[in-house]
C-alpha cells in the first residue's frame, strides 16, 4: 500500500469505489460503523454527496448517510 | 407469566412485527432499571399467555449509544425467558453478527428473519437449516408488513438448550449460509434517490414534498377538528342549560368549564394527530425520512440537530404536540431533546387564530399580511436563536450515522397501526395532565379572595408591575393565563373576561388597547409557556422535570424580553 494512495473518505466524489484502509475515529463510531458493515478491508461506494454536507454510501448491501466530518476520519484506497 | 423481549437492530421491522402482534393494545409498564418508555403487550404466543416486550433497537451491545444502555439495563435488571432476534433478511450478513452477541451472552433466542419476501424478491438465498444448525437456534422466516410466516406462533415451542455457545462468524463463512446475487436489484430505490437526494434539485423536491404533507395534515384535519369543536360546543350548551337549573352555580361551572371544556380541548387534537401519524408512518415506513435527514443535514448540523428535526419543526407550525410526539424517531437523545426544546416555538395554528382575530381589529388587510408574515419570521428566528444557545447543553455534536433502507410501500394496515397507537397513548397520557391543569386554571378563576376578586385577578393584579412595561394589562393578563391550557381558549377567554357590554369583542378591544399593546400581546402569545398539551408531551417523551423547566422558563423570559423590546420601540418610534 503506497501512501500516496491514502485519501479521506469525504475527498471521494460522487460515484467513486474505494477500500477502507483506517478508521481514526471514537469507538462508539466504530463500533457503530462495524455494526453497518464499515470495516477495515470493505469496499465503499459513494452514491451521493450533498455540497459540502453528507455523503450517502453503500458497503455491501447497506446504505446510509455519513457526515463530512465523520467521513474525513476514514482513510480509504481509492479502486 | 412467560416474558419475551424483542430485539433487533434499526429497520429490521421489529416495530411492524410489535405492532402487527399488539394492534394497539400495547401498554406502557415499570421495568426495572430503565426510565424510559418501554411498550409491552399481553398476547398468545406459543399456546399461553405470555408478556411480548419491545426494546429500543440496537446496532451493538458495546457502543454505549442511549439506546443500547436501555436494552443492557432492562436484560441486566429483568428476567426474561426468551428473547425474539428480528432481523432484516436483506441484511442477514451483518445483523446475525448481533444474534450471535447475545447467545454468547447466555439468553435462549429465536430468529425471526423479517423481510423473507424481500430477500426472495432480490435472490437473496438463505440456507435456514444449515444456519439453525450452526447456531443451534431456530430460525422462521416472516414478513411482519404482511403479517406472513407467523404460524410458529400458534404452536406450542420450547426452546432446546444450547449445547456450545456459537463461533463468531467471520466474513467467509457467511457465504456458507447466505447467497447474495451479484447485483442486488435496488434500481428503484437509485432512480429515486438521484431525484431525492440530487445536490441541487434534492432540497426543493423536500420543500415541495413537505408543503404538499403539510397541506394535506392540516388541509384534512383542520375541518374535522371545526367540525368537532362545533358538536362540543353544541352538546357542551345542552349540558350547561341541563346543569344550571339543577346544581349550584359553582359546581356546574366545575363541570363544564373544568371538565368539559378539558376534555373537549383534548379531544379536538385527535383528528390532527391521527392523520398526521397516518402520514408520518407512510413517510417513515417508506424510507423517506431518512432522505430528508440527507438533504437538511448540512443546516441542521450547525445548529446540533440533525435533518428529521427540521421535518418535526415543520410539523410543529401546524400543531406542536403531533411534532413533538415525532420526536421519538431520533435516536440520540441530545438531538431529541434539543428538538423538544426548540419546537414549541414553531406557529402552530391555535396560535395563528390570535393573530389572524387581533390583525383583524388593529391593522388594514394590505399591513395585516405584513404582521402575519412578520409573526412567522419571529418564530423561525426563536427557532434557531434557541438551538445555538441550548446547542451546547443539549447536543454533543455526536456523529450521525443513519440508515438509508430501499424505499418500500408500506400498507394501510401499518399505517393505521401506527396512528391508532399513537391516538392511544395521547389521549391516556396527555389527557390526565391536561385535565389536572384545567382544573387548576378553574379554582384559580373561580375561588374568590373578595366578592369582586378572583385569585387569577388577584394574579393578573400582581403581575401587573411585571406586564405593565410590556403593555400587557390585568385582562390581558388573565386571557394569557387560560392560553396556558390551550392557544384556542385565548380568544374565547378574552370574550368571557369582556362579557357584560352591548359591544362586540373587536370593538371593545380595538377601544381598550393600543396596536402597540396588541403587537406586544401578539408576540407574547407567540412566545410564552407552550400550552398544556404539549408540555404533557414534552413530559412524557422526555422524562425530564429539568426540560419542561427549561422549555417553560426559557419560553417566558424570551417572551417577555422579546415583547419589551419591541413594545418600547414602538413606542418610540410612534
Amino acid at each position: 500500500m503506497q501512501k500516496s494512495q491514502i485519501r479521506l473518505l469525504s475527498e471521494l466524489s460522487q460515484n467513486s469505489f474505494a477500500t477502507v484502509v483506517e478508521i481514526d475515529h471514537q469507538p462508539s463510531f466504530t463500533l457503530k460503523a462495524a455494526a453497518l458493515g464499515l470495516k477495515i478491508n470493505k469496499t465503499v461506494y459513494v452514491l451521493h454527496k450533498s455540497n459540502n454536507g453528507p455523503l450517502c454510501i453503500k458497503v455491501n448491501t447497506s446504505s446510509f448517510m455519513i457526515r463530512a466530518a465523520d467521513a474525513a476520519k476514514i482513510k480509504v484506497i481509492p479502486q | 407469566m412467560k416474558k419475551i423481549a424483542l430485539i433487533g437492530m434499526p429497520n429490521s421491522g421489529k416495530s411492524t412485527f410489535f405492532n402487527s402482534i399488539s394492534g394497539a393494545s400495547a401498554r406502557i409498564a415499570n421495568w426495572s432499571g430503565v426510565t424510559v418508555d418501554i411498550e409491552s403487550v399481553r398476547t398468545l404466543i406459543f399456546g399461553e399467555i405470555v408478556e411480548l416486550i419491545d426494546l429500543p433497537g440496537i446496532y451493538s451491545l458495546h457502543s454505549g449509544s442511549d439506546d443500547e444502555v436501555v436494552v443492557h439495563e432492562f436484560l441486566k435488571n429483568n428476567q426474561i425467558d426468551e428473547i425474539f432476534f428480528i432481523l432484516n433478511s436483506t441484511q442477514i450478513d451483518r445483523q446475525i453478527v448481533l444474534a450471535t452477541e447475545l447467545l454468547n451472552m447466555g439468553y435462549n433466542l429465536r430468529i425471526l428473519s423479517n423481510m423473507h419476501d424481500e430477500a426472495q424478491k432480490n435472490g437473496i438465498q438463505i440456507h435456514f437449516e444449515k444456519l439453525q444448525t450452526r447456531l443451534q437456534v431456530p430460525i422462521h422466516p416472516i414478513s411482519a408488513k404482511f403479517k406472513e410466516g407467523y404460524e410458529f406462533l400458534s404452536k406450542k415451542q420450547k426452546l432446546k438448550k444450547i449445547k456450545e455457545k456459537p463461533k463468531k462468524f467471520s466474513e467467509s463463512e457467511i457465504k456458507n449460509y447466505v447467497s447474495f446475487p451479484k447485483t442486488l436489484d435496488t434500481s428503484t430505490t437509485e432512480k429515486l434517490d438521484k431525484f431525492f437526494l440530487h445536490p441541487y434539485l434534492g432540497l426543493p423536491i423536500f420543500f415541495i414534498t413537505l408543503f404538499f404533507l403539510f397541506q394535506i395534515i392540516y388541509g384534512v384535519a383542520e375541518p374535522i377538528q371545526d367540525f368537532l369543536g362545533g358538536v362540543f360546543d353544541y352538546f357542551g350548551g345542552l349540558l350547561q342549560s341541563n346543569l344550571n337549573p339543577w346544581l349550584p352555580n359553582l359546581l356546574s361551572s366545575f363541570i363544564y368549564d373544568g371538565i368539559y371544556l378539558g376534555i373537549t380541548t383534548v379531544l379536538t387534537f385527535v383528528p390532527v394527530i391521527v392523520i398526521f401519524f397516518l402520514i408520518m408512518s407512510f413517510i417513515e415506513n417508506s424510507g423517506y425520512l431518512s432522505r430528508a435527514a440527507f438533504v437538511m443535514d448540512r443546516m441542521m448540523e450547525k445548529m446540533g440537530l440533525d435533518g428529521r428535526s427540521f421535518v418535526m419543526i415543520l410539523f410543529g407550525f401546524g400543531c406542536n404536540v403531533p411534532a413533538l410526539m415525532g420526536t421519538k424517531i431520533m435516536r440520540s437523545k441530545s438531538i431529541r431533546y434539543l428538538s423538544m426544546l426548540i419546537i414549541p416555538f414553531s406557529l402552530c395554528s391555535a396560535r395563528l387564530q390570535v393573530f389572524l382575530f387581533f390583525t383583524a381589529i388593529f391593522f388594514e388587510p394590505r399591513i395585516g399580511g405584513l404582521v402575519l408574515f412578520s409573526m412567522y419570521i419571529i418564530s423561525f428566528l426563536l427557532i434557531l436563536f434557541t438551538a445555538i444557545i441550548f446547542k451546547k447543553d443539549q447536543a454533543d455534536n455526536e456523529s450521525v450515522l443513519i440508515e438509508m433502507p430501499a424505499y418500500q410501500l408500506p400498507t394501510l394496515r401499518q399505517n393505521v397501526l401506527t396512528a391508532t397507537h399513537e391516538v392511544k397513548h395521547f389521549l391516556t397520557r396527555a389527557s390526565k395532565f391536561i385535565l389536572g391543569g384545567v382544573i387548576v386554571v378553574w379554582l384559580l378563576t373561580n375561588t374568590y379572595i373578595s366578592p369582586e376578586l378572583s385569585v387569577a385577578d388577584s394574579i393578573g393584579k400582581a403581575l401587573n408591575p411585571i406586564f405593565d412595561p410590556i403593555g400587557i394589562n390585568d385582562k390581558l393578563i388573565i386571557a394569557l393565563i387560560f392560553g396556558f391550557i390551550a392557544k384556542e381558549i385565548v380568544i374565547g377567554a378574552l370574550a368571557v373576561i369582556f362579557s357584560g357590554n352591548d359591544s362586540t369583542l373587536p370593538d371593545l378591544l380595538f377601544n381598550y388597547i393600543t396596536w402597540q399593546q396588541a403587537i406586544s400581546f401578539m408576540i407574547f402569545t407567540l412566545i410564552y409557556t407552550p400550552c398544556l398539551s404539549t408540555i404533557a408531551v414534552i413530559k412524557n417523551q422526555s422524562k425530564s422535570k429539568k426540560l419542561v423547566l427549561t422549555s417553560l422558563i426559557w419560553s417566558l423570559l424570551l417572551a417577555w424580553v422579546i415583547s419589551f423590546v419591541t413594545y418600547q420601540s414602538l413606542l418610540f418610534l410612534y
